[in-house]
């Protein structure tokens, strides 16, 4: 948070961060190699006028991101320069910004279990796994983790009736049960 | 009166009644816990609204809204810590009375400046929506697309010090939207042959991406924190007397509020620092501001609550979002086939009316549920972060999933759960690129429907309110302009600053 000051002003207050030049000229590449697959990637009809093409918009957006970018890449890289302060390649920020790459499978892997296992088994097994994985040793944490999991099950599936389809583990189940738990968990 | 009273049957409902408890204590717990906000859980919440009815979903996702802001003032008040972004200004005032030992004076302070400026913006909101109901259908596309293009620019120069930053990720968010199969010719634009780019970004995928999902990573990877909070003392009740002392400053507060809801792309912030400063330097004890001013805890509260309820202005009767969150509740609008805009005044009128009877019915839902629970809401500022990060990140899955049942949605949400991650380490705003999807699909719909008129780019500003409009963008660009200048030579003459 913005060091606090007297007058308001102190919200809008502008700090310097680790990676930012770095961010933003990687931005600015993403631009660039979007500026130059505009012509493959939309369609110029003959005969229409310059204003009805489905061209001119998506070039609109990207030549209004592409000279924001290059402002923000300048702006960044003569902040940075003025202060000294974090160098171009700021090693420990761009690990930082590597970590939650772990959660981000976890979360892929849910998505993928979900289908197989079913919704409420699979939150009742990553949710506690996920608060293990997060450091909580206690069985207390980790029986509150199963209970905001069975919660988000029933509230979502079985209350709201969200379209999350049945596992395929149910399949396995007698008639009755399969039935109830495809519907309902 | 027959509007009213079709109005108060809608509001008997169970459903309804349901939503907007929901949406009361809900927002409210959302608030005070820090690092969730309103955001994080309305994106959540959207897709399992849409099987709803309209006014059941509205009323839930307004109370969320309204009642975050209330509950956000408990940890800026008590912790130091804001519990929603807009509570940063509460920290000030409210932060520096709970050190002086007045915690209770300060919490009942900003409850009651919160139901002041929340009643206030609903007042205003019934008072003028007869008048809106009037000028909304003089409103065509190009005056649209003025309003539209306003709202960018607005974005993008309301960020102070990040105004290339809020530029290029508005554009960002322009460009996603025309990601797909555009619906005049057909044709692909930036799909690189790959089938699930026809459909495009689909807004909520993103919101839950960049706000939920993104959340929960910083959560996650962060570490605890764990603070001390005694239980408050004192009656909760009696800020309400005091507020009147102050009466003058939170109508202010409210009013700068209720302008800066309305005006699109503008927001909390600008509200709150309006205020703020105003009431400063129209206090007679101006050097108390930041150390425990009662006037100044007022100021901010009443201004962030007055915005909610204006902020649905422009997007009933113009169907342009000001702000992220109302940007979020258009997907309610059009998943009903309800299209907010001119003709919403005369088609239904009586949806109007309950949605302002839930506004008003959740402000004093919230008073009453703070008043009588605030001690033993003070348990969940203290919930630890990595767990709630983990819940996050279950809940995210609900959001993304139900849509459509895809894996790739899951993984574009993924995707832009790590530039949201990304963004918010360098602390850069979020709000831009969902403001420059929502914005960008109305602009390019409206430009795309003026052209029939069109013969010269002066006829998009030929008509009075498309004139106008464009006049007040030239108008807000120069100021920004002076502003920058005057910014400047205060900083070559002041180089510590």
């Amino acid at each position: 948070m913005a060091q606090k000051q007297d007058n308001a002003s102190g919200i809008f207050a502008v700090e310097e961060q680790p990676g930012e030049a770095i961010f933003a000229l990687a931005v600015c590449v993403a631009a660039a190699v979007l500026v130059l697959q505009i012509d493959d990637q939309t369609k110029w009809l003959e005969g229409s006028s310059l204003l009805v093409q489905p061209r001119f918009w998506p070039s609109l957006c990207l030549a209004g991101f592409s000279i924001f970018a290059l402002c923000h890449l300048l702006s960044s890289v003569a902040r940075q320069a003025r202060s000294g302060k974090y160098g171009f390649f700021p090693w420990a920020e761009l690990s930082n910004w590597a970590q939650p790459l772990e959660y981000a499978l976890y979360f892929m892997g849910y998505v993928f279990l979900v289908p197989q296992l079913g919704y409420l088994p699979t939150t009742l097994l990553v949710l506690p796994a996920l608060t293990l994985r997060s450091g909580y040793r206690k069985g207390r944490v980790l029986l509150a983790a199963a209970a905001v999991g069975l919660c988000t099950v029933l509230v979502f599936k079985s209350f709201l009736q969200v379209r999350i389809p049945g596992g395929h583990f149910y399949e396995l189940l007698p008639d009755g049960l399969r039935n109830f738990l495809i519907l309902y968990f | 009166m027959e509007i009213f009273l079709s109005a108060l049957e809608t509001l008997w409902r169970l459903d309804v009644i349901l939503a907007l408890l929901v949406g009361a204590v809900g927002g409210v717990i959302i608030g005070a816990i820090p690092g969730v906000g309103p955001a994080v859980a309305i994106a959540i919440l959207l897709p399992a609204t849409f099987s709803m009815e309209p006014i059941v979903g509205l009323t839930m996702l307004l109370g969320i809204y309204g009642a975050s802001m209330y509950g956000g003032a408990i940890p800026a008040i008590l912790i130091n810590t804001p519990g929603t972004p807009v509570n940063a200004l509460t920290t000030y005032d409210g932060h520096a009375m709970t050190r002086q030992g007045q915690a209770g004076r300060a919490l009942s302070l900003a409850y009651s400046a919160s139901f002041f400026g929340g009643i206030f913006s609903v007042i205003c909101l019934v008072i003028l929506s007869p008048y809106i109901a009037k000028v909304a259908p003089l409103f065509g596309s190009r005056d649209i697309l003025m309003a539209a293009l306003l709202g960018v620019i607005l974005v993008i120069i309301a960020h102070r010090g990040k105004t290339f930053a809020a530029g290029m990720l508005v554009f960002f968010g322009m460009f996603l939207d025309t990601v797909g199969m555009e619906s005049v010719r057909y044709t692909k634009r930036f799909t690189f042959d790959q089938s699930w780019l026809l459909s495009g970004f689909d807004l909520i995928v993103v919101l839950l991406g960049l706000f939920a999902l993104s959340q929960a990573f910083v959560l996650l990877v962060g570490r605890d924190r764990k603070t001390q909070v005694a239980p408050v003392a004192g009656k909760l009740f009696s800020g309400m007397a005091e507020l009147f002392r102050y009466k003058r400053v939170a109508a202010c507060s409210s009013g700068f509020g209720v302008i800066m809801g309305i005006i699109p792309g503008v927001g909390e912030f600008l509200a709150q620092f309006f205020s703020y400063t105003l009431a400063q330097n129209l206090s007679k004890e101006p050097q108390r501001f930041g150390h425990g001013s009662p006037e100044g805890l007022i100021a901010s509260e009443s201004a962030n609550n007055a915005v909610p309820a204006a902020a649905m202005i422009p997007l009933l009767a113009l169907g342009i979002p000001g702000e992220a969150l109302t940007a979020m509740m258009l997907s309610v609008f059009y998943v009903h086939s309800i299209i907010p805009g001119p003709a919403l005044f005369q088609t239904q009128p009586d949806f109007l009316v309950t949605l302002y009877l839930c506004l008003f019915l959740v402000n004093i839902l919230v008073l009453v549920v703070l008043m009588m629970t605030t001690n033993t809401l003070l348990k969940v500022i203290n919930v630890p972060g990595r767990f709630l990060g983990a819940c996050i990140l279950v809940l995210s899955f609900v959001g993304v999933y139900s849509l459509r049942n895809s894996i790739i949605d899951c993984a574009a949400c993924a995707v832009f759960g790590l530039i949201g991650y990304i963004l918010k380490r360098l602390k850069l705003p979020l709000v831009p690129i969902i403001l420059g999807m929502v914005l960008g699909g109305i602009m390019e719909q409206r430009f795309r429907a003026s052209l029939a008129r069109i013969e010269t780019p002066l006829d998009f500003i030929n008509r009075p309110v498309s004139g106008t409009i464009f006049a007040i963008i030239i108008i807000a660009l120069i100021a920004h302009g002076v502003a920058l200048v005057r910014a400047r030579k205060k900083r070559l003459l002041n180089p510590g600053i």
